[in-house]
C-alpha cells in the first residue's frame, strides 16, 4: 500500500495527464492545425503577401509590405529572418531593407541598433544616390537630388531616424534629421507637426509655431498641428 | 527497524522520486502544449481594447472559410444570426451565403450554383438576409427580383418576386421586404399582405432603402437610404415619424440637414433601440423609438484595422450572446462588436463566455471528477477501517459485514514512511 504522499503525487499525475489530454483532445477535435482563414486583417495581408515573398521577387517593395506586416504582428524573429532572406534575393536596394530592419529593432525597443541599422541605410543610399546623380551628370542631365530614384528611400530613412533620436530624446538631432527630410520635400504636414514638437521639447516655440503655422498651410484640418498651437498657446 | 522495513522504505522513496520526476515531466509538457494551444487560438494582430474607437468591443473578425481567396467574403453586403446563433453573411459577388458558429468557425455554405438571373431556385446578386424563428434563411435576390427561402441546411424552400428587393426581416409570420420603390410585407409562404410606398425624395416616398426591421410591437422601421431618413410606421403603411433630411447632390445648403449619410441595414437590439449602419460615417448609429429616432449613440470610424469599418452596408443581432454582426463591405469581412446598452440580460455574457467548442473538455474534465470522487470514497473507507481497527467505534464485523471488515483491516496494515 502506497502512504499519502506518493499518493497525492500519483494524483497529480493523474490530474496532469487528463489536463495534457483536455488539450491534445481539443486540438485535434477543433482542426486548428489545418490551415485556417484568417482572423485578423493582418493575418490577411500576412497570407497575401507570404504568396508574394514565396515567388521571390527582385523588387523591395514586396518585402518591404511582408516585414512591415509581420513587425505590426509582433512577429520579430520571423521578420528578422524575412530580412536576411530578401537581402539575399535583392542584388541592389538593400537600404528599403535595412529601413525595415531598423523599424523591427525600433518595435523590439532595441532603439541603438535601430539607429545603428537606420544609419547604415542612410550611408549605403546616400553612396548609391551620389553614384546615380555623376552617372547623370556625367550625360548632361542636371536633376535634383529628390527627384532620382531611391531618393524616397533616402527620405523614409531620415524620418525614421528623427523618430529614433526622439526616443533617445536626442533633440537637437532629431530636429535635424527631420530638416534634411523636409529638405528634400518640404510639404510634408505631418514631417513639419513632428519637427515643431520637436522643437518645442528645445523650447524654441518661435521655430514650433512657424513649422505647425506651415503644416496648417497644407492641411487646414490638421488636428495634431492644431493641437501644437494650442500647446503654445496660439 | 527491520531489513524488510528498510526495503520497503527503499521501494517507497524510488517510487516517489520516479512519480516527481514523471510530474515535472507532465508539468513542462502541458506548459508547452498550453502556449503551442494559446498560440494557435490568439489571432495575430488582435486590437486591444484602448485601439478601439470608443464604445467598439471587438469580439472577432470572420473573413471566411479557408486561406484561399475564393474561401473569402469580397463584398458582403449583410449578415443575421439564426436563433441557434449561426451567423449568416451574404457573400453578394459570388452569390452565395455564408454560415458560422457563433465561434467563427465555419458551419455552412448555400449555394446554388454560378450566379445566373431569373432561374428558379437560384441566387445572382443576393443583397439583404433575415432568419425567422425556425432558422430558416431568407435571402433578397436584387438581381433576380425575388425573395429566396432556404432551410437551416441550405436546402431550397421557395421563392417569391418582389421588384428590386434589398433587404428582408422576418418576425412571427411576418415577412417585412423593402424594395427600391417601398415596403412590401408577406406571410412566410409569400402570400402579399400589404404593399405601401412610391419612389421619390418626399418624406413618405421611399428611394433605394436599404434597411427594414419589425419590432415586437408590430413597427415596420426603414432605412430609406437615398433619402438620407430613417422613418417608423405601421403594419398598414402608416407614418409614425420620420428622422432626416435628403441631401442633395453635391450641396452646401443640405451638408448637416441629416444626422445620416445613407443609412443602410438595421437590426432590432435586446433593448428595443434600432441599430443602423451608415457606410459614409462608417458607423452604428442607435436611434431610440421611444423619443421618436431620437439618437442616442455613435460608434465606429473610418479603418481597415479589425474593429473599425469601411463602408459597412449590413447588420444583424444576435439578442442571446447580445453581439452584432457588421457587414463591413469594402473591408472584405463580417465583424462581431459589441456597443454599450444593447441588453440587460446577464445571461448573454455567460452565453458568450462559453461560445466555442470548450464543451470538448467536458469529458477529460467529467473523468476527472469520477477520478476524484473514487479517490475520496477509497479514502474514506480506509480511514473508517483505520478506525475501526484502532477500537474508535465498533467494526463491521460486531454488525453486519465481518468479512469486508476484517480484510479492510489487513489491507492498510502497513507503516507510514513519512511518519517515521
Amino acid at each position: 500500500m502506497f502512504d499519502r504522499i506518493t499518493r497525492w503525487l500519483a494524483y497529480a499525475v493523474f490530474v496532469l495527464i487528463l489536463a495534457i489530454l483536455t488539450l491534445a483532445f481539443y486540438i485535434v477535435w477543433t482542426g486548428v492545425l489545418r490551415p485556417q482563414p484568417p482572423r485578423t486583417y493582418i493575418e490577411r495581408d500576412l497570407s497575401r503577401l507570404e504568396s508574394v515573398v514565396e515567388a521571390k521577387p527582385q523588387v523591395a517593395e514586396g518585402w518591404r509590405d511582408y516585414l512591415r506586416t509581420l513587425t505590426a504582428a509582433g512577429m520579430y524573429s520571423k521578420a528578422h529572418r524575412v530580412a536576411d532572406e530578401a537581402r539575399s534575393v535583392l542584388a541592389s536596394d538593400s537600404a528599403t531593407i535595412d529601413i525595415e530592419e531598423a523599424r523591427i529593432y525600433l518595435a523590439e525597443a532595441d532603439v541603438e541598433t535601430a539607429r545603428t541599422t537606420v544609419d547604415t541605410a542612410i550611408s549605403s543610399q546616400e553612396d548609391a544616390l551620389d553614384r546615380k546623380l555623376a552617372e547623370l551628370n556625367a550625360q548632361g542631365i542636371r536633376v535634383e537630388r529628390s527627384y532620382i530614384q531611391g531618393g524616397e528611400t533616402l527620405l523614409e530613412a531620415y524620418i525614421l531616424k528623427a523618430q529614433i533620436l526622439s526616443v533617445l530624446e536626442e533633440w537637437e538631432d532629431a530636429a535635424a534629421a527631420y530638416s534634411q527630410s523636409l529638405e528634400m520635400s518640404p510639404a510634408m504636414a505631418d514631417v513639419l507637426v513632428a519637427r515643431g514638437f520637436v522643437y518645442l521639447k528645445l523650447e524654441d516655440t518661435s521655430k514650433a509655431k512657424k513649422d505647425f503655422d506651415r503644416a496648417l498651410q497644407f492641411d487646414p484640418e490638421l488636428e495634431t498641428a492644431k493641437a501644437g498651437l494650442k500647446e503654445i498657446g496660439q | 527497524m527491520t531489513r524488510e522495513n528498510r526495503d520497503e522504505n527503499a521501494g517507497a522513496n524510488r517510487t516517489r522520486i520516479v512519480l516527481v520526476a514523471i510530474l515535472v515531466l507532465l508539468f513542462l509538457l502541458l506548459i508547452v502544449l498550453g502556449m503551442f494551444t494559446f498560440r494557435l487560438l490568439r489571432p495575430s494582430g488582435a486590437p486591444d481594447a484602448k485601439s478601439l474607437p470608443p464604445g467598439i468591443e471587438w469580439v472577432r473578425s470572420i473573413y471566411g472559410y479557408g486561406p484561399s481567396e475564393g474561401e473569402q467574403f469580397y463584398r458582403p453586403t449583410d449578415a443575421d444570426v439564426a436563433p441557434d446563433g449561426t451567423i449568416w453573411g451574404v457573400d453578394r459577388a459570388r452569390a452565395r451565403i455564408l454560415g458560422f458558429n457563433p465561434d467563427g468557425s465555419f458551419k455552412r455554405i448555400i449555394s446554388t450554383g454560378e450566379a445566373t438571373p431569373n432561374q428558379p431556385g437560384r441566387m445572382y446578386l443576393p443583397s439583404g438576409i433575415s432568419t425567422d424563428e425556425d432558422g430558416n434563411v431568407y435571402v433578397c435576390d436584387y438581381g433576380s427580383e425575388k425573395v429566396l427561402v432556404f432551410s437551416p441546411a441550405g436546402e431550397f424552400l421557395l421563392e417569391w418576386p418582389v421588384p428590386l428587393p434589398t433587404d428582408c426581416d422576418v418576425l412571427g409570420e411576418t415577412v417585412a421586404v423593402c424594395s427600391a420603390y417601398g415596403v412590401a410585407l408577406f406571410d412566410r409562404q409569400g402570400t402579399l399582405i400589404t404593399f405601401f410606398g412610391t419612389r421619390g425624395p418626399r418624406e413618405e416616398q421611399f428611394d433605394l432603402p436599404h434597411g427594414i426591421a419589425i419590432a415586437d410591437d408590430g413597427t415596420v422601421y426603414v432605412s430609406d437610404t437615398q433619402n438620407s431618413r430613417v422613418k417608423a410606421y405601421t403594419q398598414g403603411g402608416d407614418l409614425l415619424w420620420s428622422v432626416g433630411e435628403r441631401r442633395g447632390v453635391s450641396s452646401e445648403a443640405t451638408e448637416g440637414a441629416s444626422p445620416f449619410q445613407i443609412p443602410s441595414g438595421m437590426v432590432i437590439d435586446d433593448n428595443g433601440r434600432i441599430v443602423l449602419v451608415d457606410p459614409f460615417e462608417f458607423q452604428l448609429i442607435v436611434l431610440d423609438p421611444t423619443k421618436d429616432g431620437e439618437i442616442v449613440g455613435r460608434y465606429g470610424e473610418f479603418g481597415v484595422e479589425d474593429g473599425r469599418f469601411v463602408y459597412p452596408t449590413g447588420v444583424g443581432y444576435d439578442p442571446s450572446r447580445d453581439w452584432f454582426v457588421v457587414a463591413d463591405t469594402t473591408n472584405d469581412r463580417l465583424q462581431v462588436v459589441r456597443i454599450p446598452g444593447s441588453s440587460s440580460n446577464p445571461l448573454a455574457a455567460v452565453r458568450r463566455f462559453f461560445t466555442g467548442p470548450w464543451w470538448i473538455c467536458a469529458v477529460p474534465l467529467a473523468l476527472l471528477l469520477i477520478a476524484a470522487i473514487v479517490a475520496l470514497t477509497s479514502r474514506r473507507r480506509r480511514k473508517d477501517g483505520d478506525r475501526r481497527r484502532d477500537g474508535e467505534f465498533p467494526s463491521r464485523s460486531d454488525t453486519t459485514d465481518g468479512i469486508e471488515a476484517t480484510q479492510d483491516s489487513e489491507i492498510v496494515e502497513v507503516e507510514d514512511p513519512s511518519s517515521r
